[in-house]
């Protein structure tokens, strides 16, 4: 994570991999088995959240630690919107909650590139041009006709939107 | 989306991110709302009229705003990111409160019985409990604003120390109008005060940094 904060992407990406099993093995545990289909859900949210928050994560602690801090800011979100999704785990099952699940990636029940076309225009095209078709910034900027830092910044702002109508969406 | 092309896509031209953006963040925003509170002084309540020959009184009182800010800086650059270990930030805040509860006592067995309620409470009703309040308001606007963006995961203890430090700031600006020069006054009822801004801050603020 350190080297993905000074600009290594593919360590970044690397991390954000990583992070992704961890975060499966997580909700998977704490959810109950009729809910199991937000999952990946939950895990596509926390790695937008970990995104958008990276450059508060102070280099000198536990990743961990931060990591699950915000993997349970928005469990306890889902279980504020679906109070029905609280697992209350009875002692004889209480084994399982240390078994270490190799949970496979699922499939998400919500489309997140589907939902960038809620976006404003100039702010979806700087996210489909640079985050999913691979131009740089600058290309992106060519392109669009208008400065890099306006990118950038359009990319940072799609992503806040994104996060909000998520979060919209699943009440 | 599959996770793992959400996770490619997130993280291309990722880029380098600053270091210290929560702490500067926090200073910016509460150097603006100070700024903004000072403002408001002469606009809402006039500054004292001895404000010239008064001035070592209003820097010993501004100090005790100082103090209390820097006592609560610590729990609110803790709370304002994910991952908070709190219990080792509590120190400075708890000590800052102890020490003015002692200094309101030793002021209190220092003056003598007769003066003792004037010094407390001088002509009726502390008005600094809703004036630093007041004053806190812009302040507490701009640390929320500066918060927010930082992802913190508990809301209700970080609307707290949003609201401590904007009152000990706004204690700050408050000093230079305040006409109570008395110790006791100053360790009881500013206190009072910031404490005030902190439960509101716990309720509002809290609800507000939701992200």
């Amino acid at each position: 994570m350190c080297r993905a904060l000074d600009g290594d992407d593919g360590a970044y990406q690397h991390f954000l991999l990583g992070a992704s099993k961890l975060l499966r093995a997580f909700f998977h545990r704490k959810l109950v088995e009729r809910d199991r289909a937000h999952v990946e859900d939950l895990v596509q949210e926390t790695l937008l959240a970990i995104h958008l928050h990276r450059r508060s994560y102070d280099r000198m602690r536990p990743i961990g630690a931060w990591l699950y801090a915000i993997a349970r800011y928005k469990l306890v979100d889902h279980f504020r919107k679906h109070p029905s999704a609280r697992s209350f785990i009875p002692i004889d099952a209480v084994a399982d909650l240390f078994a270490v699940e190799a949970a496979d990636a699922g499939d998400p029940s919500r489309d997140i590139a589907a939902l960038l076309s809620a976006l404003p225009e100039k702010q979806s095209q700087s996210i489909r041009l640079v985050k999913l078709e691979d131009l740089t910034a600058k290309q992106a900027a060519a392109r669009m006709g208008v400065s890099e830092a306006d990118v950038k910044i359009s990319i940072h702002r799609g992503l806040k939107k994104l996060m909000a109508l998520i979060a919209k969406d699943k009440t | 989306m599959k996770t793992e092309n959400l996770v490619a896509a997130l993280a291309r031209g990722a880029g380098a991110q600053k270091r210290g953006v929560v702490e500067r963040r926090i200073v910016i925003a509460a150097g603006l709302g100070l700024a903004a509170a000072i403002g408001l002084v002469p606009l809402l309540f006039g500054f004292r009229d001895d404000l010239g020959s008064s001035i070592p009184v209003v820097m010993l009182k501004g100090a005790f705003g100082l103090a209390a800010a820097a006592a609560a800086a610590p729990l609110l650059f803790e709370l304002a990111r994910p991952n908070t270990q709190i219990r080792h930030v509590f120190a400075p805040a708890m000590l800052f409160a102890v020490v003015s509860v002692v200094i309101a006592a030793a002021a209190l067995l220092l003056t003598p019985p007769e003066a003792r309620m004037h010094a407390w409470v001088g002509g009726g009703v502390p008005e600094c409990l809703y004036r630093i309040p007041l004053l806190a308001l812009p302040i507490a606007a701009a640390l929320t604003l500066a918060v927010r963006g930082l992802g913190p995961t508990r809301l209700t203890l970080a609307g707290a120390a949003i609201g401590a430090t904007s009152g000990a700031l706004a204690a700050i600006a408050y000093a230079s109008c305040c006409p109570m020069d008395s110790a006791l006054y100053v360790a009881s009822w500013y206190l009072a005060a910031i404490l005030f801004c902190a439960a509101i801050g716990a309720l509002v603020i809290g609800r507000a940094l939701k992200w």
